[in-house]
């Protein structure tokens, strides 16, 4: 971070968020040692365990996300005063979450080649991930229709609740589809593995890193929509100034 | 692809599109700054 | 805001829509020959008979729900001209009966469709269906259909307020009706017989299909209107 634009710190810092910042860059060194060297190889799935400690948390933070942004819309619809901030931490920590779950879904299939040797398999909790990638993306492309704050607000919060019916029947359907079928005899790891103390230790770890820095996004991400909102605002106010000192003039 | 390199892959493409989403919105940040008052930033 | 004046609402809605798409043809002229050729093309892409019967059921339900996708932009195309949802709001009306009027005029064109779609699976694909497989098949097709009505008049709904954005439509329908094309595929199957299907292991699947149905359509009746309100 050299060049004369970015050494100014962002606007959207405090102490809290640099510390936090400061946590989650500290911990993720810390993982990355732990995970790539440290740690031993799994009895069953080898080396490819090490995957584990990078896709795990990302699918954690993933599905927190969505819990966190239902929780915010749930908060803004049926709060008394329909806070905005509310609606734009769901819209910031939605946005995280499609980042996350992106990451879960390469990192899952990069691990799914090594162990099963594919690199999709239709398992009901790949396939459920998926769906929930491309919901929040359509929930992503709500909160872009436009109109006044308070309406992209409604509406998201609603998409969002519709969201949250539809995840767990997509899982439901996909896992009673899935049970139809002949499973192949191969052998074919789900994910779950035995950990020793250290490994265990090292998942547990990465889960706290990836929610720290989870956390450090979603602040930064929701106050960069706060100024956003502000701009449009002001744009607004700014366009209604020339206007009526238009008016004044003849 | 050797063994090893799926591994590293996977890290890579854990952290940098985290790494490029924050300097996207620090970006953002900075470019919208000059047009808000203080006031419109209860974090200060 | 009663019960019956809700219902009275939902009756003139759907009538309302029912004349119009009677009115304009548009559906037996236009949508009605792109369900039939997406049947056909099904036909030339997979090129082989045993294999078109095996997987007649999913080719139906998918025909279905591309068609279903016309179906719903232009059922609220229809009330984004000439700003018609504005009237329809300034009348007063509860959001509810709207909401219930619009789905019911959906479920009744999509099993008209749906309906069509499996002759031509008979005559096409060469599947059979007995007595018994007819009635599952009737039974699934009103319930699929009434899943995908519940959730796209909600979605629909919201196309229409984001004048201009009928591209939102099927990215936020189609990951959501799944579970309907998962149940309504199976149901299909056993109701063809398909893979030596049979028809008593479809009904569970029918099961999905309300409870699929029932959640959304409640959840719609309470959503519509906050979201379609400005």
């Amino acid at each position: 971070m050299s060049n004369a634009t970015t050494s100014v710190p962002p606007p959207t810092r405090t102490v809290a968020t640099r510390n936090l910042g400061l946590i989650a860059l500290g911990g993720s060194v810390v993982l990355a040692m732990l995970g790539l060297f440290f740690t031993a190889e799994d009895v069953d799935q080898g080396s490819s365990v090490r995957i584990m400690y990078v896709h795990v948390p990302t699918a954690w933070v993933a599905y927190l996300a969505f819990v966190f942004t239902a929780a915010c819309s749930a908060g803004h619809l049926w709060g008394k005063k329909h806070s905005l901030n509310l609606d734009r931490l769901a819209g910031a920590s939605a946005e995280v979450g499609v980042i996350f779950m992106g990451v879960t879904l390469v990192t899952g299939s990069l691990w799914g080649r090594l162990s099963w040797g594919t690199y999709w398999q239709w398992d009901p909790r790949l396939t459920t991930t998926a769906f929930l990638f491309v919901t929040y993306v359509g929930y992503l492309a709500v909160r872009g229709l436009g109109g006044t704050h308070q309406q992209r607000a409604k509406r998201s919060a609603i998409v969002a609740m519709f969201a949250v019916l539809e995840i767990p029947l997509v899982h439901f359907s996909v896992l009673i589809w899935r049970s139809l079928h002949q499973e192949a005899t191969v052998l074919r790891p789900n994910g779950d593995v035995t950990m020793d103390g250290l490994m265990l230790f090292t998942l547990v770890f990465g889960v706290a890193v990836f929610t720290t820095i989870f956390a450090w996004l979603v602040l930064h991400r929701n106050r960069v929509l706060a100024l956003l909102d502000a701009v449009e605002l002001r744009g607004i106010d700014a366009a209604l100034a020339v206007r009526r000192a238009e008016e004044v003039t003849p | 692809m050797k063994h090893a390199d799926f591994i590293i892959v996977s890290w890579i493409l854990s952290f940098v599109p985290i790494a490029l989403y924050a300097w996207r919105i620090a970006r953002q940040a900075r470019r919208l700054d000059p047009f808000v008052d203080e006031g419109d930033k209860p974090w200060t | 805001m009663t019960m019956s004046r809700i219902i009275a609402v939902a009756r003139a809605v759907a009538s309302k829509d029912l004349r119009i798409e009677w009115r304009s043809r548009v559906m037996t002229n236009q949508v009605l020959p792109f369900a039939a050729i997406v049947m056909v093309l099904f036909a030339f892409a997979l090129d082989n008979d045993g294999i078109l019967q095996r997987v007649a059921p999913g080719l139906v339900w998918m025909a279905t729900l591309f068609t279903s996708l016309v179906v719903v932009q232009r059922s609220f195309a229809v009330e984004a001209a000439d700003s018609a949802i504005d009237a329809l709001r300034l009348a007063g009306v509860p959001a509810q009966g709207v909401y219930l009027g619009k789905v019911a005029a959906l479920v009744v064109q999509l099993v008209v469709f749906e309906a069509v779609l499996a002759v031509l699976a008979l005559i096409l694909y060469r599947v059979n269906v007995d007595v018994h497989g007819a009635v599952l098949l009737v039974t699934t097709c009103i319930l699929a259909s009434l899943g995908i009505a519940a959730l796209a008049a909600v979605y629909g709904g919201l196309s229409v307020v984001g004048r201009g954005r009928e591209t939102l439509l099927p990215l936020l329908l189609l990951p959501a009706v799944a579970p309907v094309l998962i149940g309504a595929t199976r149901a299909t199957e056993s109701a063809f017989g398909s893979d030596g299907a049979r028809v008593v292991e479809g009904w569970p699947w029918v099961g999905l299909l309300a409870v699929f149905g029932a959640i959304f359509l409640f959840g719609g009746t309470l959503g519509f209107g906050p979201l379609t309100d400005e």
